[in-house]
């Protein structure tokens, strides 16, 4: 069972160039037995689960291609077979496969007909299940869900002998608990993860553990204990005879004195990376690495150096065709050159980075994060307008600012792509969570200020105005001699447009929530619900106690938001909302007795801004529906 | 003769407001204010019978005026004009020490007897207005009650279900079953599970 555990690490590439071509081989004569199998059918010595069995075993993202072919050669004898053991290897092993083609849809439904099939698994088998499906949540970006099924697989964990899945799933969880920015909790489950696999001499887990408390240690600022941990992550991969991820170490360790300012170390760690990488010849990460070289001498002020090394790696990324790394490398010359004052390589560049980042965006979906790439856009294209307007001075400066993190943050990207481990892909991924949740705070809190202006200057002064044009008017209709319909009309409509400005204005930002705060704003926003439409309850035990303001107003829009779902979609009778503050955690829960969520409904919106503000406040979100059984939107948010 | 001070950041409303209680002669317009601290100084000097107060002003704004009058024990009796209208708002200007409340598109004729009612009786408040504030008093009173999901879980918790079970059953994440498990406690005031299962026999719920 070992082998297979250490294969469930999506995340994890042995880079062993022999194993390869002999398991390669293997695949091949696998490929050649199931071939038989369609031709001749059972009579074949080797069973099909245990043919599946043998394929598990071989279950590798190196392997995508000659796995694909596999499976697709598989599945109609499977489907012939009507035998679950085979039935759930098969999707399994195809959820696997999906997940390392990115297909995270087809990767899901292919796992819940593992699910259908795993009565008969043993617990180990089941840990496997969990994390697979917890894997392809976390890609999803739906961490939620992803802890959930980790902590399941800890559950059927424990129940197994050995326990050896243990430092693996705790791995697992630690990583959620990382990109959810909990640290301590990250930590806490890496050190039981470490520990385990110290004990069981598990040194895949070991090492997984041990690069990973390095980047908690870094996140915390203590860069030392972040270095004797990537050293030991190092001493632990030479040990596995995993090159890349020894140089990825090492790589990660030149930034790491960046950061504390020790260009001289940085620039020793990052050749030491590069000299490991040259003895792979995995030349992808070789030209990758000549750009890290280059900045490396350039924060030690060697110009001359970097250039060339900047030079080399675009030659060789160039032979290779790796479009999204000819992209960044372009922006980085860019970049670079502006640096220098040579402004027409410098806009050279920018154009060739223009080009080819536009054709690729086309290509991608156009998923939330694109979509918050496009704002970021926007709004760095507003703000260029309005530097041109201003001083040239000035203007070099914010430029130069600007420009600083945006190289920061491509470098830190750059480090990451040399590396398989899971770490880095994380790390990457952190740091595009970060940037869009910078950025989601930016625009928020911007919007806020300025909705809470608005709000105030239309309520006060719109609504004050209206409000004495109408007792003027009632005033004047008294004096008429006889009645007018017209009077009447128009103080109608002047009634119906306070009324509206008073909507707009609370919709905006109510005033409660900046006067009293949470409880009271979602109190005033049940106050005026319409009592035939639906009953709703609030309870909380948070009293007249303040929030931060970020989470008041994210909570509230949150409760706003699900208040229109379920007023417009769910048909309910009952609505109960309940905001707690528990010990470490806050909970608000919006639970209705209506129909449950139609799945892929115009509800989806507003479900997904829910999402995105609960991620804001690093929250986790659960939503439990069912048809006829209501919905319960659950979140809990760190306090 | 009811003396009266008006204090609202809008010019054009104190005037407006001035102009409409220009039409009865039982009251007198001593004086208006654009501000909290304005009305605060003209109060240091007269008391005027009563104050038309309005709560969003700049700088000072109408919590503060109340408070600070409340702490000189200013005889001036305090009716809030304002646009906003909720039960969370009426009560906190209560507690401030308002004397009454009114919404300033109110007719003329209930602005004069607010001001009236206010300075004969000390206190006015439309019938509406305390109509929405007992509502919402009522509201609170039910809280601490478990929902019937909630009930569905404290008895399956009774049956001796673990989270994971209880999930399953009612078709719940495990997340969710343990935030209900949590917020149950929280509410009935009880400790752990063991006496959520006593709480419950007591009741007769199980």
């Amino acid at each position: 069972m070992r082998n297979q555990i250490i294969l469930f690490s999506v995340f994890l590439i042995t880079f062993n160039i022999l194993k390869l071509t002999s398991q390669i081989r293997k695949l091949d004569s696998l490929e050649k037995l199931i071939v038989n199998y369609s031709n001749n059918g059972i009579e074949e010595e080797l069973s099909l689960e245990s043919l599946l069995k043998e394929i598990k075993s071989l279950m590798d993202r190196q392997y995508k291609s000659e796995l694909g072919r596999l499976l697709s050669k598989v599945e109609p004898i499977v489907d012939d077979a009507n035998d679950s053991n085979s039935n759930y290897l098969f999707h399994l092993i195809n959820s696997r496969f999906l997940l390392y083609e990115h297909d995270y849809i087809k990767a899901e439904s292919s796992i819940q007909k593992a699910y259908k099939f795993e009565s008969n698994q043993d617990n180990e088998e089941k840990v496997f299940l969990r994390i697979t499906d917890g894997t392809i949540k976390y890609y999803k970006a739906d961490y939620a869900k992803a802890l959930e099924h980790f902590i399941d697989a800890l559950d059927y964990c424990e129940k197994t002998k050995e326990k050896t899945c243990l430092p693996g799933v705790y791995n697992q969880i630690s990583i959620i608990y990382l990109v959810m920015f909990n640290i301590p909790k990250a930590e806490e489950y890496l050190k039981k993860a470490y520990e385990i696999s110290d004990n069981q001499e598990n040194i895949k887990e070991k090492s997984r553990a041990a690069g990973n408390l390095a980047i908690v240690f870094t996140e915390k600022k203590e860069f030392d204990k972040a270095e004797k941990w990537y050293l030991e992550d190092i001493k632990l991969d030479t040990k596995l005879n995993n090159p890349l991820s020894v140089a990825g170490s090492y790589s990660n360790l030149g930034k790491l004195y960046e950061l504390k300012g020790d260009f001289k170390k940085s620039l020793s760690y990052v050749i030491k990376s590069s000299e490991i990488l040259k003895t792979t010849g995995d030349k992808a990460s070789i030209a990758h690495s000549y750009q890290n070289l280059a900045w490396a001498h350039f924060k030690n002020g060697n110009v001359n150096k970097a250039e060339i090394l900047f030079l080399k790696s675009l030659s060789e990324t160039k032979d290779l065709g790796n479009r999204d790394k000819l992209r960044d490398l372009y922006f980085n010359l860019s970049d670079f050159y502006e640096s220098q004052k040579n402004f027409k390589k410098a806009l050279d560049f920018q154009k060739k980075y223009s080009v080819l980042h536009d054709s690729l965006t086309g290509e991608k979906q156009l998923t939330a994060i694109s979509e918050l790439e496009i704002k970021y856009e926007t709004q760095k294209k507003e703000n260029e307008l309005l530097k041109l307007s201003k001083q040239k001075q000035e203007d070099e400066l914010v430029i130069a600012r600007q420009n600083r993190r945006v190289r920061q943050l491509s470098f830190g990207l750059g480090a990451i792509a040399l590396f398989g481990v899971l770490g880095f892909v994380l790390f990457r991924q952190r740091l595009q969570n970060k940037k869009q949740q910078e950025l989601i705070l930016a625009i928020s809190e911007t919007q806020t200020e300025e909705r809470k202006r608005i709000a105030q200057d239309l309520h006060d002064s719109i609504g004050g105005s209206l409000a004495l044009t109408k007792s003027k008017f009632e005033v004047a209709k008294k004096n008429l001699k006889a009645p007018s319909t017209e009077m009447d009309s128009a103080l109608e409509t002047l009634e119906q447009t306070t009324q509206q400005v008073r909507q707009i204005s609370h919709n905006l930002m109510p005033g409660e929530l900046v006067r009293f705060g949470l409880v009271a704003a979602i109190n005033t926003l049940l106050e005026n619900l319409n009592e035939e439409e639906i009953n709703a309850q609030f309870h909380s035990n948070q009293g007249e106690e303040r929030l931060e303001p970020l989470k008041e107003i994210q909570l509230y829009r949150i409760v706003q938001e699900a208040l229109q779902n379920v007023l417009k979609h769910a048909r309910a009778n009952n609505l109960f909302i309940q905001l707690n503050k528990h010990q470490e955690h806050l909970t608000l829960m919006i639970e209705d007795d209506g129909k449950g969520i139609v799945q892929d409904s115009e509800e989806g919106m507003g479900l997904k801004n829910i999402k995105q503000r609960v991620q804001l406040l690093k929250g986790i979100f659960t939503i439990d529906s069912a048809p006829e059984r209501g919905t319960i939107l659950n979140i809990q948010i760190p306090v | 003769m009811i003396s009266v001070l008006i204090a609202d950041d809008h010019q054009l409303f104190r005037q407006g407001i001035a102009a409409m209680l220009g039409d009865f002669d039982q009251l007198e317009i001593v004086g208006q204010a654009a501000n909290g601290q304005e009305a605060l100084d003209i109060l240091e000097n007269t008391t005027p019978d009563v104050l038309l107060l309005d709560i969003e002003m700049p700088e000072v704004d109408g919590f503060t005026v109340l408070k600070t009058l409340k702490k000189r024990k200013s005889p001036t009796k305090v009716l809030v004009l304002t646009m906003h209208h909720s039960s969370a708002f009426v009560q906190n200007i209560v507690s401030a020490g308002a004397d009454g409340y009114l919404k300033k598109d109110s007719d003329q004729n209930i602005l004069l007897t607010a001001i009236e009612q206010v300075n004969a009786s000390g206190s006015y408040f439309p019938p509406e207005t305390t109509q929405m504030v007992l509502q919402s008093l009522r509201e609170k009173n039910k809280q601490g009650v478990v929902t019937p999901r909630e009930k569905e879980v404290i008895l399956l918790i009774v049956e001796g279900l673990t989270t994971k079970e209880i999930a399953e059953r009612l078709f719940l994440s495990k997340h969710t079953v343990e935030s209900h498990r949590q917020n149950i406690l929280l509410k009935l005031e009880l400790k752990n599970s063991a006496e959520l299962v006593k709480y419950a026999l007591k009741k007769g719920w199980a």
